[in-house]
């Protein structure tokens, strides 16, 4: 058992991943959280909490001079940024660490460089990993950044400069689109990550999203724990990843593999951290550095028998020593539960959760943030939890992954369980023939909408008349023998 | 939750039900549905929007308004560009039409079904 008292300065499944991490370790937690936030599982399972701020990201998970009050105030003296919010900032890291507190994640400086996405591909260069050819430079004018798109050639990608997780990413398909576009990808960076710098590059049009787990020591000595596959994406939001990929050559998944270390090494990279590739026509190109856990590193979790967050919080205790061997065994799928409405898009939906019941099991995992009686708001984003199994083979997997979708119960709110039950039924799923491009290509306006026949709505109609008399009340076909004649005083 | 039993399609199924905020949720073999009387239930097109105004398909907040009163507006064209969950999403006209009046702010925050825009279609 260790001692320690460790800030968790996020919320839903992740804040609950890293409670029990903590729990486990013999570690006191306090959560920090906003003020809607307080209807949530990671509140109530918290050794103690303190309250950030009002709902808006800006006024509380983004507000630094808040969490250094909280530290000074619960007498934390670590800090657990999760991901997304703060946890990739190097200011706010380094404020942590200048006040005398343990930023559980790389070092601030390694933060600013993979953050500036521009510094970052300096230094991809000088360890010569190839990077997709685009413009990274300081003239932010409308009339470059179109002018750099005609010379990069469309399809050409728009992305916030301090972005990832896809917030801030538009695919410019042709000159007229291009301008609305940029600028809508300027806004969604300055909302998300208070700036509006873009860059451009070229948008490879069939390829996989391939991404490597890597673990630093901070020494220099780093190790990869394989890949995982996102290809299925949605305005480059990730719905599904497994691991290992399905359609990978061995020789690639070596030279992958060895430039994410050399990344990882030439960084002197501290804790968690996740290099993205994509993969087209057998060659790879780094696409980012994530500098902190993944939400989708549970695959990796599975198929090779660690716990990264454990091992985050060893290392920031100075208890970390780098595993020997490391091999993968089975297969692992992750399924994405989004509160929305698949049919129209992807709109969100927000409501009172009612019944939330997921269908346990050997090599099922279910992360999920919220209970009962809990409140899906439109403050943050949409995933309110995560599917995720295991299994020998993939085939058997995916078999377990389509049970268990069937049997897992959301109420309050619209999921998305029937689109993934869609996709994972598709044919280019399950041959692992797909590329990021799967979704806009066989579902381009989400999963078609099935209207409800009149004799469907008649019959939904009567089971909630049924439903809306006092349990017990209506007639019932069999007469208890318990019910004649007998009552309790 | 109650489990009872729900005729779908011709056959018995045996479903999971609750009632929450009174709107019926169902869980069965048909997957999980969602049901309240004279509400729009799950599955409805986008082909019954109104033709003369722009509502707020989610609560959020108004990102940006592209016209104004007055303004011609070609179909499909985006309107207003709202912010949920750290998405944007575009709000576009259902036919062409004339802006009669925006009935929002840029930086507002809006209630689901919250009236927009007012059009007249062309």
């Amino acid at each position: 058992m260790m001692e320690g008292k460790v800030a968790i300065a996020n919320r839903g499944e992740v804040a609950v991943r890293i409670i029990r991490a903590c729990q486990e370790l013999g570690l006191k937690t306090v959560l920090f959280h906003s003020e809607p936030d307080v209807q949530t599982l990671a509140y109530r399972m918290a050794d103690e909490t303190f309250c950030l701020g009002p709902g808006p990201s800006d006024q509380s998970y983004l507000h630094q001079e808040r969490h250094l009050e909280g530290l000074k105030q619960t007498g934390a003296t670590y800090l657990h940024p999760g991901f997304g919010f703060l946890s990739e900032n190097g200011d706010f890291a380094e404020k942590i660490e200048q006040a005398g507190f343990t930023f559980v994640g790389p070092r601030p400086e390694t933060l600013r460089q993979m953050g500036d996405k521009i510094a970052a591909k300096a230094l991809i260069e000088n360890a010569k990993v190839p990077s997709v050819p685009g413009y990274r430079g300081n003239d932010q004018s409308m009339a470059t950044l179109l002018k750099k798109a005609e010379e990069i050639g469309f399809p050409v990608i728009v992305k916030a400069a301090a972005g990832g997780g896809g917030r801030g990413m538009k695919v410019l398909n042709n000159s007229q689109e291009a301008a609305e576009l940029i600028e809508s990808a300027q806004r969604e960076g300055e909302a998300a990550f208070g700036s509006n710098k873009v860059f451009l590059e070229k948008y490879l049009d069939r390829a996989r999203h391939i991404e490597f787990q890597v673990f630093g020591d901070g020494l220099g000595g780093a190790v990869h724990l394989g890949e995982r596959d996102c290809s299925v994406q949605r305005r480059h939001q990730k719905i599904i990843e497994e691991a290992p990929a399905p359609a990978l050559s061995s020789s690639l998944r070596q030279k992958m593999g060895e430039a994410a270390c050399a990344i990882a090494k030439a960084c002197h990279y501290r804790g968690a951290g996740t290099v993205e590739f994509l993969v087209q026509d057998d060659a790879f190109y780094f696409l980012e550095m994530n500098t902190r856990l993944q939400v989708e590193h549970p695959v990796t979790e599975l198929v090779y028998g660690v716990d990264l967050v454990k091992a985050q919080l060893l290392l920031a205790m100075g208890q970390f020593e780098l595993w020997g061997e490391l091999s993968p065994r089975g297969h692992a799928v992750e399924c994405r539960i989004y509160a929305e409405d698949s049919e129209r898009g992807g709109m969100p939906s927000t409501g009172l959760l009612g019944t939330l019941k997921w269908p346990e099991g050997p090599g099922r995992r279910f992360d999920c943030g919220f209970e009962k009686g809990d409140e899906v708001t439109s403050f943050y984003d949409s995933m309110i939890a995560k599917v995720i199994v295991w299994d020998e083979t993939r085939d058997r997997a995916l078999e377990k992954m389509q049970k268990v979708l069937k049997e897992s119960i959301v109420f309050g709110v619209k999921t998305n369980f029937d689109f993934l039950l869609q996709i994972l039924s598709h044919k280019e799923f399950r041959e692992a023939t797909f590329t990021t491009q799967f979704l806009s290509k066989n579902f381009p306006s989400g999963p078609p909408a099935e209207p409800l026949t009149e004799e469907q709505k008649a019959a939904l109609a009567a089971l909630y008349r049924k439903i809306s008399e006092p349990e017990g009340a209506s007639s019932s076909k069999f007469s208890s023998p318990w019910s004649q004649g007998w009552r309790i005083l | 939750m109650r489990k009872l039993s729900l005729n779908w399609d011709g056959r018995e199924e045996p479903v999971w039900a609750e009632k929450i905020n009174g709107v019926l949720w169902v869980h069965g073999p048909m997957g999980t549905l969602s049901y309240a009387p004279e509400k729009k239930s799950y599955g409805q097109s986008q082909s019954d929007q109104a033709q003369d105004e722009i509502r707020a398909p989610m609560p959020g907040k108004i990102k940006k308004v592209l016209f104004e009163e007055k303004d011609k507006v070609p179909a499909g064209q985006t309107v207003v560009v709202m912010e949920a969950m750290k998405m944007e999403f575009e709000l576009k006209t259902p036919v062409a039409a004339v802006v009669k009046g925006v009935q929002c702010q840029e930086g507002e925050q809006v209630n689901l079904n919250q009236l927009l825009v007012r059009l007249e279609p062309a």
